[in-house]
């Protein structure tokens, strides 16, 4: 060992000698291999949270049971065969001879056929539900796809181009957010009225202001993260630079949006039927049957309340959002668990 | 009996990629006043040894094996409230980053002097005096006025000395510094290294310092332990590192520092890079990127050796001047580890004779 | 900047936004294809254009639209609303009735949501991952899913009808004397429910973001006991993003009112509301409307004060 001091020079460390030489171990370095994309490994994710699971198995169960619920036809050509329920929702029972002593607000009774009871008419309260799910679910991913597409456009423009006309476009939003949801989609169907398309319109008019603001926001942060200013100090194209690096990644909380937000519109709807704005008082719509059998609940005690026809068709909207929710929190956690992975947080340093 | 001795530590972290073996064994030692470096590359789990010695690794990690003893005690063994105890007190941590370190929602003060007067048992009014006192000993100018300013109107380099202030503030007798001049300016990097060392010195302190750079470690410390991949694989006082530095691994850093007046192309780098930790090589953790690897290091994971002797030197009371975990030193490579240390007298440009690395003789 | 300008800067910028929501109220319905007027002919098929062209007149229906705006907006300022069409009351004084019940119901939701939701999320963050967090959310997730107006049926239910411990019919007169606590506790309830749920889940995640940051693992190693960590230096931080929910919270709470006082028959605004669009009401509809709206923005600039002194990095420089 020697006793000299000076400045080091260190020789004979040959690179060149590791990189030419064969492998002495069959150890591959695991982490050069190619990283999945984030949305494959974020479905992986998801498939491990057996609460997210379940909920999506639930949507895909009802929204196949309203489907096939009793049969379509288009243009008098029939497109789906099918009836899983008994009873068409609008007709009568105690009118069928058959069914003669099922009256108006009759209990359920499997012997019969009936797994819900009937309702205030005498219709059978099963059917009415499975049928009744086309109008809330089909409404519920036709605002949020309409209401996300225009939203995005909308936030990205403003966050990206910045300046006046992010100011401008976000004053706009202020206005929007001074609302709440249903108060605007209520005012709304006043100046419509009631139906299918007035509903979309109702919830989608201004819908869209979430998530507008949410891509905005993120919109933001990543415009100023440096792989952005390096692209276009490699001199990409703006509308190139938006739609490849920055849209992709803020897209992830707007699809946990748009899942939750599902549940909200679906329960909106049912809250405008509820208050006779939505349909027409014959129509199976969740939330109108339930407006129908609000008044029995004032009976009072005594009176035998018919409490399978606020239980089930309510149920029915209950269980649907949860479901949604669950897969919306399950799409969270699955997209979250990624950024900054677990190994990072864990060893490093 | 050493201030803190350290004896086969192991952390593991259980992730859903896998078991993190963050420190593998680890058995090192600080005696009161001495500065001790533990120099490694990120990821290599050196963060991790600094959080285990006060218990605050959080799930999913789990110090898995090991004593940690301080003044005789083993942490391991304490109860929570008497971990406490030490925390801040007696065994106390500055971090890398300061600003997250802080507090944005409290003066800095205040948060300065929260300890002291929960460990010190100080009034409300002394606490505060002593806290303007530590802000001006870091060197903090108008400590009296700094004291009731938030963290956000503090600059990089005042943080940091704030944060100083905040691990001294129970006159600890072991300092951890994880990182402190990473996040600074080099001019800046130099006061606060400087700060360290006087204040150190001054209060007979000992001091773990933990930094991936090299010319911190030569500046400040009198021994150096060097980790990879969760393992130590060199421990030797500053001069023997860097003089004759024994494992491969400390050679290759020592390579890469490039030279002024140097006629490469390329920068030198140790080719590859340190292994995910969920997976590590078999045998020597090194020897997919080492010059001088031979079949006998995927074989075996080499112990920690005292370079004179050969003997295994972990886990034993015993310490050695010089350890490296290489087979080298056990006398089982047949190629030697072939490089030369070249020191070259600041005065004269010639070069005087070159001491080797050893050889298998 | 300081406190003081930070407020003075915001308050200027209310000013177009309240515009925003006038013109935005207004636009609503006058931009609509069909109105009051609309309305009665429905009924009167048979009336007379003239008599069209005289009720035209007479609610200012034949002046262009910004003009019409102006006059509606300048009444507005001077607390005139017009009147019900079909009655001939003054709109504003049935806000003035009603206006109090949807303030004591909406208070009353919204300490309910406040104090269920805030400990909740705290046990919640604090024992993540464990049996009590899982339970926790499991719960919240029930409440965001609960159609409020089915929560207010089912509590009827079960509370008044099979059990009969609550009166199903909501009193007739203000709920300002004591006994009418009884009568708030079921529709509060309703409302808090679902708002709570909301809130706890934004607390709960605010604070394990917070709980993950480093200035908690520096408390940790002073040495402060875990209790002083959470409540001292974890909590702080979490209240100031929770402050911008506080406002959101508002909206839930008016938009919930909106149902909620139709299911227990609560004699508020919200109940007004939905009356109104009925009958189309295009007077009361847009009182009621512009008045959710202001409360609104007022909410949100409260927030947003509330925000800035609490965080020092915003009220100083």
């Amino acid at each position: 060992m020697s006793t000299q001091r000076g400045r080091i020079r260190i020789t004979g460390f040959d690179p060149a000698a590791v990189e030419e030489r064969e492998s002495l171990s069959e150890w591959v370095d695991e982490t050069e291999m190619s990283t999945e994309s984030r949305w494959i490994r974020a479905w992986r994710n998801f498939r491990r949270n057996r609460s997210a699971m379940l909920g999506l198995a639930v949507v895909v169960a009802m929204s196949l049971l309203t489907i096939f619920a009793r049969p379509i036809s288009i243009e008098g050509v029939t497109v789906q065969p099918f009836a899983i329920a008994p009873f068409e929702p609008s007709a009568i029972l105690y009118l069928k001879p058959e069914y003669a002593d099922l009256g108006r607000y009759h209990p359920p009774d499997l012997s019969q056929g009936i797994l819900m009871g009937t309702d205030g008419s005498g219709r059978d309260m099963f059917s009415r539900v499975l049928f009744g799910g086309r109008y809330s679910i089909s409404i519920g991913f036709i605002v949020v796809a309409l209401t996300a597409s225009v939203g995005i456009v909308y936030g990205a423009v403003s966050g990206y181009y910045g300046g006046w006309v992010d100011e401008l476009m976000m004053r706009v939003l202020d206005v929007i957010f001074a609302f709440p949801g249903l108060v605007l989609a209520l005012v709304i169907i006043s100046v419509l009225g009631g139906g299918y398309w007035q509903l979309v319109l109702a919830f989608s008019l201004f819908g869209w202001a979430g998530y507008a603001r949410l891509i905005r926001g993120e919109i933001l942060s990543v415009k100023e993260n440096e792989y952005v200013m390096a692209a276009k100090a490699l001199g990409a194209k703006d509308r190139s630079v938006i739609f490849r690096h920055i849209v992709p990644n803020a897209l992830a909380p707007v699809v946990v949006q748009a899942s939750l937000n599902i549940g909200t519109v679906v329960i909106g709807v049912a809250a405008l039927g509820f208050l006779g704005l939505g349909f027409d008082p014959g129509t199976p719509e969740w939330g109108t049957m339930l407006d129908q059998t609000r008044n029995t609940l004032i009976q009072g005690p005594g009176g035998s309340i018919p409490w399978w026809a606020t239980v089930f068709p309510g149920g029915a909207i209950f269980l649907f959002v949860m479901a949604m929710n669950l897969i919306g929190d399950g799409i969270n956690d699955a997209l979250d668990a990624q950024q900054g992975g677990s190994v990072g947080r864990g060893g490093g340093g | 009996m050493a201030l803190l001795e350290v004896e086969d530590l192991t952390v593991k972290f259980y992730t859903e990629e896998g078991v993190v073996t963050a420190a593998d064994e680890l058995s090192y030692r600080v005696e009161r006043g001495e500065k001790f470096g533990i120099v490694g590359e990120s990821g290599a789990g050196k963060s991790v040894t600094a959080l285990s010695l006060m218990r605050l690794i959080e799930q999913p990690g789990y110090i898995e094996s090991g004593s940690i003893r301080f003044k005789g005690e083993d942490i391991m063994e304490l109860s929570e409230s008497a971990v406490r105890d030490i925390r801040g007190n007696e065994i106390a941590m500055i971090f890398q980053d300061a600003q997250s370190a802080l507090n944005p929602v409290y003066t800095v003060g205040e948060q300065i002097s929260e300890a002291i007067r929960h460990h010190l048992d100080y009034s409300d009014a002394e606490a505060r005096e002593r806290t303007i006192q530590l802000l001006d000993d870091v060197g903090i100018p108008e400590p009296e006025t700094r004291y009731s300013d938030y963290p956000h109107q503090f600059s990089g380099g005042m943080q940091q000395r704030a944060v100083i202030a905040m691990a001294l503030s129970c006159d600890p007798d072991l300092l951890i510094a994880d990182e402190p001049t990473t996040a600074l300016d080099v001019t800046i990097e130099a006061k606060i290294l400087d700060l360290i060392e006087n204040l150190a010195d001054e209060y007979d302190t000992a001091v773990q310092l933990i930094t991936h750079d090299l010319g911190v470690i030569a500046e400040v410390c009198d021994r150096v332990m060097v980790m990879y991949a969760g393992r130590a694989v060199e421990k030797a006082s500053v001069e023997d590192l860097y003089y004759d530095p024994k494992h491969p691994y400390t050679v290759g850093l020592m390579s890469s520092i490039p030279r002024v007046g140097e006629t490469r192309d390329r920068l030198q780098t140790i080719p590859g890079k340190m292994p995910d930790l969920v997976e590590l090589p078999p045998g020597c953790s090194f020897h997919p990127r080492c010059p001088y690897a031979e079949e006998a290091c995927t074989r075996r994971e080499p112990a920690l050796l005292d370079v004179e002797t050969g003997e295994s030197v972990e886990g034993g009371p015993v310490e050695a001047d010089h350890a490296a975990a290489c087979l080298e030193y056990a006398g089982e490579l047949t190629g030697g580890l072939d490089y030369d240390v070249e020191i070259r007298d600041p005065d004269s440009g010639t070069e005087p004779a070159r001491p080797e690395g050893d050889s298998n003789v | 900047m300081s406190l003081r300008r930070f407020i003075a800067k915001r308050l200027l910028l209310v000013v177009p936004i309240l515009f925003g929501v006038s013109v935005i109220t207004f636009g609503m319905i006058k931009l609509a294809p069909s109105g009051p007027i609309e309305l009665i002919v429905g009924f009167n098929p048979n009336i007379s254009p003239g008599e069209i062209a005289r009720l035209r007149a007479q609610y200012g229906l034949d002046e262009p639209i910004w003009k019409q705006y102006f006059i509606w907006i300048s009444n507005v300022l001077q607390g005139d609303f017009g009147t019900v069409i079909s009655t001939g009351r003054e709109v504003d004084a049935i806000i003035v009735r009603r206006l109090p019940n949807t303030i004591a119901l909406g208070l009353f939701g919204w300490v309910i949501a406040l104090l269920i939701a805030i400990p909740t999320g705290i046990y919640a963050a604090v024992n993540k991952d464990q049996l009590g967090d899982d339970v926790s959310r499991f719960v919240a997730l029930s409440g965001i899913s609960l159609p409020n107006f089915w929560l207010g049926l089912m509590l009827i239910l079960i509370f008044a009808v099979w059990l009969n411990w609550f009166p199903v019919i909501a009193p007739r007169e203000s709920v300002l004397h004591p006994e009418s606590l009884w009568y708030l506790l079921l529709p509060g309830v309703t409302i808090g429910t679902a708002s709570s749920a909301t809130l706890m889940r934004i607390m709960r995640s605010s604070m394990v973001e917070e709980i993950n940051k480093e200035y908690v693992t520096a408390a940790r190693a002073k040495g402060l006991p875990e209790r002083t960590v959470i409540l001292k230096h974890v909590l702080r931080n979490s209240l100031i993003s929770v402050t911008t929910v506080a406002a959101f919270l508002t909206a839930s709470i008016l938009a919930g009112s909106v149902v909620v006082e139709t299911v227990f028959n609560w004699p508020g605004l919200g109940r007004e509301l939905v009356r109104a669009v009925t009958a189309r009401e295009v007077n009361l509809i847009m009182a009621i409307t512009l008045f959710t709206g202001v409360a609104l923005v007022i909410a949100n600039l409260l927030a947003d004060i509330a925000y800035a002194a609490l965080d020092p990095r915003i009220s100083y420089d």
